[in-house]
């Protein structure tokens, strides 16, 4: 059977899987998760080979028996050349050809891609997506990012950036604008309401204003609790039944819903899979979002397209850097 | 009739090879040594595909190379003939219908208007096409070939039914199926398409194809179409029903739109909706035409803040395309090209403003084509179903 390996490499940690390839979907055989080292990018290259021998070793496997590398990783990126550019989420990181170092370290193709675009191809290939032409992946994680599959092939714009739909303007206000928190700097951002960082300060936003009126917030008893707060202890409370974390998922969920209109009208696709948040929190996320997405878009747009959380679900983070690989080989 | 379901593969790799040739010869005046160069066949393939080429007619000799190769003749270069085959060309719009005959080169070679047009749908078709026949009978040689007609209007429109679903502002022709209307009153080959993806088309004809790989029209008119180019291709999403950029919101509050939604971008930014703001103040301000001509010939403050706001709305709504496409250029076309500069260099100055910061800021530019914008997209319809689908077969080429 022949391996590969595949590395999402992160702010904070650093992901290595090893898969089968003999089957449908690839089998994910083992994996390594460890810290992302702070010091820089020299160190980290050096942790992710020494771990990439240690699975191959772990499992008995030769490197004559892998077949290519893939990683995925924060944008800006340059896929093509395999360069991570300079991550916010990676200092240090500036032009790392890092597809490069792996090549010659393994002798074998390496290949890179941003996570959203990943995943796209992950659920295109194993997941919710198959068989589809058009779809859009939605990150809706730390970040909120889109990864296109369209005419039946990976989109990434003109100069590989596409799908920074954290920072589509969402001009839908509703109670949100209330709050407005701010996504890449910029007020009423989308980022800034569908993230897991946006539905933690819309949180400490709300929770904060109930606490002043002297209202009841299950996932911040007082102000000292505010910077404790994150989208899975509000997604808790909310499933509790707390008001203040049901409102903080519902305006997250409205916004979602009009950048889903955003994408319908635009693109007109047949498929729209949301990952991370959606898919742990569909039950707090889906109702508002499809009706404000039935709202805002065409009907005949609407009507086409389905809107699913990750057909993958846990698995999506292991095998989406495997899937950069399989999609170039 | 032939099609590729129906011949053997040595067939199909004959006519592929014909038909990719053919296309390149398109592009303009090639020799034979470069087409070998440009497809990988071998010189002698070449030389029997352009034969064949030369005695269907649809190629001619078109003089001889400029430059010096150095030794040897000068090679000789081939070139479409235009007049090979002509094309009926049927824009419907909401202010505007119109019919046309263009080449296969995509020139127009005859483009009268009607506006206003009937009321009654079945009119205004029989008008069309009764125009159209008799444009043929009348201004082209007997006996020309007649490859096909291309029909194009507002969208969502399915283009491989041909069905009409409800489009905005548009009531009268919910629910009609164009293609089967336009068959039953015309003897050639019909295809349909969404008027902004056929524009995209025909533009996608004209620019460099390595400069703009993903670019989008703004077919800015009564309404807003966006047509889209991704990856080098047309980008229609499901059914060719095509892209929508006039009904997304850009105000929840704003105005309300006959598709339901508030604030839709078609309500403040298309060429109809800052006509009717300007006569709300100004009732002689009763054209598009005016109101440019009199922010640029006149200085006045009104219409040019006027085609200011215009150009803010325009510019966010193309703000928010860029970030999810990142593009290599957004394309204006329709009546907003009138002295078109002026409102393109306002959408310039708010959009580099706002993506000064990315490093990147897509092209914003003025359509390439040249004369009447919807009949040249309804005409490449039929050009791109003949230089890359099987219409191709069904046009007497000894293939």
């Amino acid at each position: 059977m022949e391996y590969i390996i595949g590395i999402d490499i992160g702010g904070t940690k650093t992901a290595i899987s090893l898969a089968g390839t003999g089957s449908d979907i690839p089998q994910i055989v083992d994996g390594i998760r460890f810290e992302t080292p702070k010091s820089g990018y020299a160190s980290t290259l050096q942790s992710i080979i020494d771990n990439c021998y240690k699975l191959l070793d772990n499992n008995g496997i030769l490197t004559e028996n892998l077949r290519a590398v893939g990683i995925c990783c924060g944008g800006p990126l340059d896929a093509e050349n395999g360069i991570i550019l300079s991550p916010p989420n990676l200092p240090g990181w500036d032009h790392i050809p890092i597809c490069r170092h792996l090549e010659e370290e393994f002798s074998v193709p390496a290949f890179l891609e941003n996570d959203a675009n990943a995943c796209a191809l992950a659920e295109w290939k194993f997941g919710a997506g198959r068989g589809c032409s058009n779809l859009v992946f939605l990150t809706f994680g730390t970040g909120f990012g889109a990864g296109f599959i369209l005419n039946g092939q990976l989109y990434r714009g003109a100069n590989g950036m596409a799908g920074e739909i954290g920072h589509c303007e969402s001009f839908w206000h509703g109670d949100g604008n209330l709050y407005c928190p701010v996504g890449h700097g910029r007020s009423g951002s989308l980022e800034g309401f569908c993230s897991g960082s946006g539905i933690a300060e819309l949180g400490r936003t709300i929770a904060l204003q109930y606490i002043q009126q002297g209202r009841q917030v299950s996932f911040c008893p007082d102000p000292g609790n505010l910077q404790n707060i994150t989208a899975q202890t509000i997604a808790s409370a909310a499933y509790a039944g707390d008001e203040a974390a049901r409102r903080v998922y519902r305006i997250s969920s409205e916004k979602l819903g009009s950048a889903l209109a955003l994408l319908t009208d635009i693109l007109n696709p047949e498929l729209i899979i949301i990952g991370s948040i959606y898919t742990r929190s569909t039950d707090l996320l889906r109702e508002a979002a499809l009706r404000t997405m039935q709202e805002q878009s065409l009907p005949l747009s609407c009507s086409a397209c389905r809107v699913l959380p990750s057909g993958l679900g846990e698995q999506l983070a292991d095998i989406a850097p495997v899937c950069v690989a399989i999609n170039s080989l | 009739m032939k099609t590729i379901t129906n011949i053997n593969n040595k067939e199909t790799m004959h006519i592929g090879n014909y038909q990719r040739v053919l296309r390149i010869i398109s592009g303009g005046p090639i020799s034979r040594v470069g087409l070998s160069r440009l497809t990988g066949l071998t010189q002698p393939a070449i030389g029997n595909l352009t034969g064949q080429m030369l005695a269907d007619g649809i190629i001619e000799e078109a003089g001889k190379l400029q430059e010096d190769t150095g030794a040897g003749r000068r090679p000789v270069l081939l070139s479409l003939t235009p007049s090979w085959g002509y094309i009926g060309c049927i824009s419907i719009d909401r202010d505007e219908i119109c019919a046309g005959i263009c080449d296969l080169g995509g020139s127009i070679v005859l483009s009268p208007c009607y506006f206003p047009y009937p009321d009654d749908v079945e009119q205004t078709l029989d008008l069309l096409c009764d125009t159209l026949k008799d444009m043929i009978r009348t201004h082209l040689p007997a006996n020309s070939r007649i490859i096909g007609v291309g029909v194009i209007a507002p969208g969502p429109l399915n283009s491989s039914t041909g069905m009409m679903i409800n489009p905005p502002s548009f009531d009268r022709w919910n629910g009609l199926n164009l293609l089967d209307e336009m068959r039953k009153r015309l003897p050639w080959p019909v295809f349909t398409e969404h008027n902004s993806t056929a524009i995209a088309r025909a533009e996608l004809r004209l620019v460099s194809s390595e400069k703009y790989r993903n670019f989008a029209i703004y077919f800015i008119n009564a309404g807003i179409g966006l047509g889209l180019v991704l990856n080098g291709e047309i980008y229609t999403g499901i059914d060719g029903i095509g892209c929508e950029i006039g009904h997304t919101s850009i105000d929840v509050n704003g105005r309300l739109c006959s598709c339901g939604n508030r604030g839709c971008l078609d309500l403040y930014a298309s060429t109809a909706a800052v006509v009717h703001d300007a006569r709300r103040v100004d009732g002689s301000l009763d054209s598009w035409r005016k109101i440019v001509d009199r922010a640029i010939d006149s200085c006045d403050r009104f219409c040019d803040e006027l085609l200011k706001l215009q150009a803010s709305y325009l510019a966010g709504s193309m703000i928010n395309l860029d970030n999810l496409l990142t593009l290599d250029a957004i394309i204006i076309a329709g009546q907003a090209t009138y002295r078109g500069e002026y409102l393109c260099d306002k959408i310039r100055r708010r959009i580099s403003r706002s993506l000064a910061g990315s490093g990147r800021v897509p092209d914003i530019r003025l359509s390439s084509i040249s004369g009447h914008t919807s009949l040249s997209g309804a005409g490449a319809v039929v050009l791109s179903q003949f230089f890359y689908n099987e219409l191709f077969l069904s046009c007497g080429l000894t293939i």
